[in-house]
């Protein structure tokens, strides 16, 4: 029961990064129609600005902070320099565009950098642990929780009470009439790039923070899990991401702590297995809309 | 060429059947109708891939009039509204506000302009609340008009102050339509354009609907309605143009259009199509 | 059904026809060198390498290629081997089987003798390809002892194995006084599945006793499931056995501390690469691990290596692998020109006595198994420095694989 409590807390530990990275994600897609898969290489950039940071000797939150503003800078370049000129071209043009761009910064960063792992100098706190009557839990752990919580608050506070956030909202549900308003979209689409870029940093510093290191493959776990997230969620649905995030985060702990030792390298596998079969029973995803509402 | 069988309209004067020349109907414009219309929209014509939707249109609605679109589906009557409204796109011809064009592809600059387009089906959105709906309309306006603004819109419709945290989907359709009504004017546009909205109404409802219309004109406001039920629309409107098959086939004042059977006017074009 | 298994036998005789005709060529050329030996330069004696140098086997394919490059050029500037230069070939295959066993063939047509393997599973590709064509395979850094017999007649193993290494670990162990082990593998690998059951029995063998086992996921990224089980072991064991390797050695050892868990971890040789020390002095600090080679210890012919390599290319190495690269080229280059032939048959045959005094110790070939009988070393993090334990004898108790 003690072991199943401390499973439950790491499995919404790394939950709560996972949907703060499938969030980002779901943002651009419900805005936009964009799977931008090159938003796994937010994480990796978000790595390579805290280990340059480190290195020059910036402590970790200032190394954080900067991590977070080159991940928002990048993906409003990604919308400007890539997606702003293919406007109008189909959703597979954009997805193998993204798919491209991911393929061209990995290869980036394996030529200027290294392709091997770099590590990140964390702060000793982090090899710290609280007791809570029985259950000992890493201080790592509750500050992902507690960071992911209130990031998540504050997105929520923002799209439901700021005019920005109000005509995301309804840009999300339907671009022309909300631009009939008078929105600009180039606005709301920036917006949403920028939102998504701030949470792939934060998702991302705490994702470096748990592994202390970055690769120029980094990204690829990562975009990989919120993709999962946000089809589990429902594609299109904000709060579906969020709650697919939780969902694989748990379910990939649970699958680790309790499968017999010779099942534990099918886990990834097994985890898929069951999000298909969710999917199969719920074709639109947890979240989502029925695909008749849709249309 | 469409043909216009019979020329049905007994009218004394200003119908023009549609085998006269566009600039014969321009002159005729200036002549009859003053000599800077508010809108103006010449020779538009716009395609849908290989179909043509609009096909030299050209029609004219002056200051504080309404100017109602009468035709059957598939018309062109959505599509010129959208055009109007900045959305679609025309592959010839212009519209021109106040004389100044308006351009495609950019509705939000088209509303800042002055019109505001209130779409087929209301377009409401459904998961948000009704003052975040009206709040949506006032994007391009200051924060304390927007304040001002919703103040307005629930004097004028206090079944919207009552709903006004309730999501805009509960509503029912006449609420709805109030609600998309209300949502333009946030912006307090000189030109509102109403595309269908007694589509899926009851009766009672629409009359309220077109009162309001009629209200807002009064008020300054320059209307073009696209209407499926005739006989209402001419009773509000002032001026009409019958569209058919992406072409204007006939005009004139909606008293005199009031007369005529357009059913057939419709049924002889199609048949000759 | 028929049909294609008859087109399969005749389209794998034809390669061994072609075998048969190139290794009695090469002998004939090999003789005609040996007879005329005094000549400053002839044909250059082809060494392939298809190498991971940009994924996961990075980590000790880059380092093994550093050093075998500073044998290769230090051998072709002292009048190379029975007068001929050494031509190291070396192909990024960034661990992918297909373009393993394409750079292989394309390696064994061009007229390599002799194939180091990559320390990745894409070296069953590249052995298959070797030993078809007759041309020896070495498994580059990697340990595991049932890759040679998995691979075949050509393939070797110059450096110390697994079974040695986790015998070794055990012996360090049990002199610690542990009794109780907490054993983490993983079956994804041989290297990750096998090490455990090594360390197990000779653990056992001397009095030790498994209080259990548990699996991780390779490059998970997030250890916390596997680290909460260890912390909830019951009857907390006195050690942690884990081969884990870099990069994950980091994130696991970090995760453990974070837990709580500050029991000892027993690793083994995956992690004798600088970026261990990512995770950070406390992360870290304490972690014993068997190795290959230790080359912080003062040792002389180290040093000359270090001072050689940092001379030419004005860094240190990527890691210590580096010399077991270095030593395997010295290894081949004595084996040749001791068979006084450079033809895959006379390497295959000389190599599998050889006996060699390297920078990382003695090389002892076991005919019968193709494997070396070399002794492990054992390193102690200090912090984030690599220091050598005492160098460990060859253990007593040596599994079979």
């Amino acid at each position: 029961m003690l072991e199943f409590m401390q499973q439950l807390i790491n499995g919404f530990s790394l939950g709560s990064i996972y949907a703060v990275l499938a969030l980002g994600l779901a943002m651009v897609y419900s805005t936009l129609g964009i799977l931008n898969f090159a938003y796994g290489e937010l994480i990796t950039i978000v790595g390579y600005t805290m280990y340059f940071a480190t290195q020059a000797g910036a402590p970790f939150l200032l190394a954080a902070g900067l991590g977070i503003t080159f991940a928002a800078i990048a993906s409003l370049l990604m919308q400007l320099a890539l997606f702003r000129p293919l406007r109008g071209a189909s959703f597979v043009t954009l997805l193998f565009a993204s798919f491209a761009l991911s393929q061209a910064l990995q290869g980036v960063f394996r030529q200027a950098i290294s392709p091997r792992a770099r590590g990140i100098a964390v702060p000793e706190i982090f090899s710290t642990f609280v007791t809570i009557g029985d259950i000992r839990i890493g201080f790592l752990t509750i500050a992902t929780l507690i960071i992911a919580l209130t990031s998540m608050g504050i997105l929520a506070v923002f799209m439901r009470y700021s005019r920005s956030g109000l005509q995301m909202r309804a840009a999300a549900i339907d671009l022309t009439t909300t631009r009939l308003m008078g929105v600009r979209a180039n606005r709301v689409i920036l917006g949403a790039f920028a939102i998504s870029g701030i949470l792939a940093g934060i998702a991302g510093v705490l994702w470096m923070a748990r592994t202390t290191q970055v690769t120029p493959t980094s990204g690829f776990t990562p975009i990989l899990i919120a993709f999962i997230a946000v089809v589990l969620g429902g594609l299109g649905s904000i709060p579906g991401a969020v709650i697919g995030g939780y969902i694989f985060g748990v379910l990939e702990v649970f699958l680790q702590a309790y499968l017999p030792i010779g099942l534990v390298p099918f886990q990834f596998a097994m985890a898929l297995i069951a999000v298909s079969v969710l999917l199969y029973l719920r074709p639109e995803g947890l979240m989502g809309k029925r695909i008749e509402e849709k249309v | 060429m469409p043909t216009c069988p019979g020329l049905p309209f007994t009218g004394s004067r200003t119908v023009i059947p549609s085998e006269n020349t566009e600039k014969s109907m321009e002159t005729h414009n200036i002549e009859e109708r003053g000599l800077a219309p508010l809108l103006n929209i010449a020779h538009l014509t716009i395609h849908y891939g290989m179909v043509t939707a609009l096909d030299q249109v050209s029609l004219t609605v002056d200051r504080g009039e309404i100017v109602v679109v009468l035709g059957p589906n598939g018309a062109g009557k959505s599509t010129l509204m959208g055009a109007i409204a900045g959305v679609h796109k025309p592959s010839a011809g212009e519209i021109s506000l106040d004389a100044m064009p308006i351009p495609y592809g950019v509705p939000e600059r088209v509303l800042r302009m002055g019109v505001a387009l209130i779409p087929e089906g209301r377009s409401i959105f459904g998961a948000l609340t009704v003052e975040e709906n009206l709040r949506l309309g006032g994007s391009r306006v200051s924060r304390s008009d927007v304040s001002d603004g919703i103040e307005k819109a629930f004097t004028r419709f206090p079944v919207l102050a009552e709903r006004r945290n309730q999501s805009a989907g509960t509503l029912s359709g006449g609420e709805q339509q109030q609600l998309a009504i209300a949502r333009a004017l946030m912006s307090s546009p000189a030109v509102v354009l109403y595309d269908e909205p007694s589509l899926g109404l009851a009766p009672k409802i629409v009359t309220q609907i077109f009162e309001l219309i009629t209200e807002l004109r009064d008020e300054g406001v320059t209307t073009v309605l696209v209407e499926q039920n005739v006989h209402l629309a001419l009773e509000i409107a002032d001026y009409a143009y019958v569209l058919a098959s992406g072409h204007v086939i006939s005009h004139g004042y909606a008293s005199e259009l009031a007369s005529i059977d357009l059913a057939r006017l419709y049924m002889g074009n199609e048949v000759a199509e | 059904m028929k049909i294609s298994k008859a087109i399969l036998a005749l389209v794998c005789t034809i390669p061994l026809v072609l075998t048969a005709c190139s290794s009695g060529d090469s002998t004939d050329t090999g003789a005609t060198a040996d007879g005329d030996s005094t000549a400053a330069s002839g044909d250059p004696i082809i060494i392939g390498f298809a190498a991971d140098l940009s994924s996961t086997y990075a980590y000790y394919d880059q380092p093994m290629l550093e050093g075998a490059q500073l044998a290769v050029d230090e051998i072709n500037e002292t009048g190379g081997v029975l007068g001929r230069p050494l031509d190291l070939k070396v192909v990024d295959i960034r661990n992918d089987p297909a373009e393993a066993t394409k750079a292989v063939q394309e390696m064994i047509d061009e007229g390599a003798v002799y194939l180091i393997g990559s320390t990745g599973d894409v070296i069953a590709a590249e052995g298959a390809i070797a030993c078809e064509a007759g041309v020896p395979i070495s498994t580059g850094d990697g340990t595991a002892p049932t890759l040679v017999d998995d691979i075949g007649e050509c393939a070797f193993q110059v450096l110390m194995n697994d079974t040695i290494q986790g015998a070794t670990a055990a012996e360090y162990a049990l002199a610690q006084g542990y009794k109780t082990a907490f054993l983490l593998g993983s079956p994804e690998y041989a290297y990750t599945a096998n090490l455990p059951g090594y360390f197990s029995e000779v653990f056992t063998a001397g009095g030790g006793e498994i209080v259990g086992e548990t699996s991780f996921t390779i490059g998970a990224g997030d250890f916390s499931a596997v680290v909460t089980k260890i912390a909830n072991a019951d009857p907390a064991p006195d050690v942690i056995f884990t081969p884990i390797f870099v990069p994950d050695t980091p994130v696991f050892m970090r995760q453990l501390r974070q837990a709580g868990v500050t029991l000892p971890v027993i690793s083994t040789d995956g992690n004798l690469d600088p970026s261990l020390a990512d995770a950070g002095a406390d992360a870290i600090d304490g972690m014993v691990f068997t190795a290959p080679v230790c080359t912080s210890d003062g040792n002389e012919d180290i040093a000359a290596f270090y001072e050689t390599y940092n001379a030419r290319n004005g860094s240190d190495p990527s890691s210590a692998v580096a010399a077991l690269g270095y030593d395997e080229i010295n290894i081949l280059a004595q084996t040749i020109e001791t068979a006084g032939a450079s033809d895959s048959a006379s390497i295959m045959a000389g190599l599998a006595n050889a006996q060699y005094d390297g920078i990382t110790g003695r090389t002892e070939m076991n005919p019968e198994t193709r494997r070396a009988n070399k002794p492990a070393a054992m390193i102690l993090m200090e912090g984030t420095n690599f220091t050598c334990l005492p160098a460990p004898a060859f253990p007593s108790l040596v599994p079979a694989p």
